[in-house]
């Protein structure tokens, strides 16, 4: 008796498990989705074995002679610290490879649980919550986020990654929301909701398995304006101003010299732009894999 | 159409006031002690009390915030800590530049965008397609920085064709002044034409793929006649919508481009507030983009219920 009963659930798990390996091998098949995952990978080795990589030493100043355009030597050429810039743009994805990540993580959940308790009660709850993100949201993130610097009157690492996860969250939530509306409808949450569960057992248990699909696509979506945001933050100086090198940073050093020296300024950029490309490659194969 | 549009304007004044109350209690509370958080650490008690006395900050917050408030219904934004003159003398000039170069980038960004998505809708599919959307979510993902840096590179220290920054010389005609607003304009379009491409382009599949079309095509009409008269006037309606939340992030991302080309915009003064921490105009600012994102999506919104005759005539709400 007890097999015939498992038969549902366990039939159950391995579709959810085909659907899952179905959506792994369309996502795998896209040729830009494998170009962006090459890309990212190669700046997360770089970031956690920066040694490795560097041929020089992206650290101290006064290496070599400063100001040296892009030669066989040092091919991304050297800053006016004498520093080699390959090296430095090679060590450079480690903060943003940190802060974004931890952002996103920060802001999907923050904004899961909010567009589950606000599709989940509707009513007054619904529409308070509505009308202080649409407040939020008529300040572009860049701005709120200089306010809250200049306010709390310091930046660094984990004021910035709290900032940006903040500001996620209202966007998030309206996707989750929108997602937990149209399961409110469905039976399993009327069959919970007449068995008596708790309001946290249906948002958390019942509902959150099945709008897993929009929150996956609302973070890779997101991971790319975080690491839009980070960069932006930190070229005009609001953002982290570390000792070791950062590609934004590189930039907000030297892009007032970018004539004659452009090479400083250069190879920071194509570096930022490569992986923001890189992850919405990604972000794009995501959500077309999971929106089908 | 009149109850749609009390409502939007009833539900625009409630966010303007939950706005006003946020940006309030972002610079009046976070600081903690905003006379301290102004002069910073190493300044005496003594001018950190005068600062909080000239200011309001030792007064109970209730009383702080219904000054303030107060004021801004009569039109006065406070007064900038750094230039000691009202906030509104530094902003206004701020805004009708900002305008100035916002609609430079428009009018190049708009026709560009919606002809892009327009021709990968009609390819949808091919070569040509997946070009314009690959670059459109390539240059959409990049920082205005990164972006404006190569256009830099290219047009203006490679090429030589335009101005490094965007600071003409007083008295400069309109023309001259067009052409010191070219780049950032082009850095502001990189960005934005992905997002308005790739709904026109959405837009125009789904159009195109419609009962509509298909009946209009198996009529006989030329297809040039069905794309005009059937799918353009379809696939254009989502645009206006998105090309007006764009309108709001063109403000936002004005602060980067304003400081990157040297612009005297409202950007470049919210960054410029906030580095020599003058938290009153730098609130004033924030809330003047508040403002002017309202207003802008506000018309769009009416804009659009004007050209949708499901809402003109009242069948949607």
């Amino acid at each position: 008796m007890t097999s015939l009963e498992a038969a549902p659930a366990a039939l159950a798990r391995s579709e959810a498990r085909t659907a899952r390996s179905e959506r792994l091998r369309l996502l795998v098949r896209s040729r830009t989705v494998i170009i962006g995952l090459i890309v990212i990978a190669l700046w997360i080795f770089c970031a956690v074995f920066p040694g490795l990589v560097t041929p020089h030493d992206p650290v101290f100043d006064n290496q070599f002679t400063p100001n040296l355009s892009p030669t066989w030597g040092h091919l991304f050429g050297t800053d006016t610290n004498g520093r080699d810039i390959l090296s430095r743009v090679l060590a450079g994805s480690r903060n943003v490879l940190l802060i974004a990540p931890a952002a996103t993580l920060i802001g999907t959940v923050l904004g899961t649980i909010l567009g589950l308790i606000t599709g989940f009660f509707r009513g007054v709850v619904d529409d308070a919550a509505g009308r202080v993100i649409d407040a939020v949201m008529s300040l572009p993130l860049i701005i709120t986020a200089i306010l809250i610097v200049t306010a709390i009157g310091k930046s660094g690492t984990w004021v910035v990654v709290l900032i940006i996860g903040l500001i996620f969250s209202p966007v998030v939530s309206r996707t989750v929301r929108a997602a937990v509306l149209t399961e409110g409808e469905l039976d399993y949450v009327q069959a919970a909701r007449l068995r008596g569960e708790r309001a946290p057992y249906i948002m958390f248990s019942e509902i959150l398995p099945n709008v897993m699909s929009p929150v996956v696509v609302e973070f890779t979506v997101r991971l790319g304006y975080a690491i839009f945001t980070v960069a932006s933050l930190t070229f005009i100086g609001f953002g982290v101003a570390p000792p070791s090198p950062d590609w934004a940073a590189q930039i907000n050093q030297y892009w007032t010299l970018i004539d004659p020296y452009w090479w400083m300024t250069l190879f920071p950029a194509l570096a930022i732009a490569s992986l923001v490309v890189a992850v919405n490659l990604v972000a794009d194969g995501v959500r077309e894999v999971y929106e089908r | 159409m009149p109850r749609f549009l009390l409502k939007r304007l009833g539900l625009a004044l409630v966010t303007l006031f939950l706005l006003s109350v946020i940006v309030f209690a972002v610079s009046s509370v976070l600081p903690g002690n905003v006379g301290r958080a102004v002069l910073g650490p190493f300044a005496t008690q003594e001018s950190v009390d005068a600062l909080n006395e000239q200011l309001g900050a030792n007064r109970s917050l209730l009383a702080q915030y219904t000054e303030w408030a107060g004021g801004l219904l009569h039109g006065d934004l406070g007064t900038s800590l750094s230039k000691q003159v009202p906030a509104w003398d530094l902003l206004g000039p701020a805004l009708s530049n900002s305008f100035k170069l916002a609609a430079v980038a428009f009018m190049i960004c708009v026709p560009v965008s919606i002809l892009g998505g327009i021709v990968a809708g009609l390819r949808y599919g091919r070569l040509t397609d997946k070009g314009i959307t690959i670059a459109g979510l390539s240059f959409a993902a990049m920082p205005e920085f990164v972006s404006g840096i190569f256009l830099i590179l290219a047009f203006a220290i490679w090429l030589h064709w335009l101005p490094v920054t965007a600071q003409w010389e007083e008295g400069a005609g309109p023309l001259t002044q067009v052409k010191y607003l070219l780049l950032p304009a082009m850095t502001l379009t990189l960005v934005l034409f992905g997002y308005i491409a790739r709904i026109t382009r959405a837009g125009m599949i789904e159009a195109l793929d419609s009962d509509y079309a298909r009946t209009a095509y198996l009529k006989g009409l030329p297809s040039s006649v069905v794309i005009r008269k059937h799918v353009l006037r379809n696939a254009l309606l989502p645009t206006i919508a998105v090309v007006a939340v764009q309108v709001g992030y063109l403000v936002g991302g004005l602060v980067v481009v304003e400081v990157l080309f040297n612009y005297q915009g409202i950007g470049s003064l919210i960054y410029e507030a906030a580095r020599q921490k003058d938290l009153p105009l730098l609130t004033a600012g924030v809330l003047v983009v508040g403002i002017t994102y309202l207003l802008v999506t506000l018309i769009a919104d009416i804009l659009y219920a004007v050209l949708n005759p499901r809402i003109r005539l009242g069948g949607l709400e």
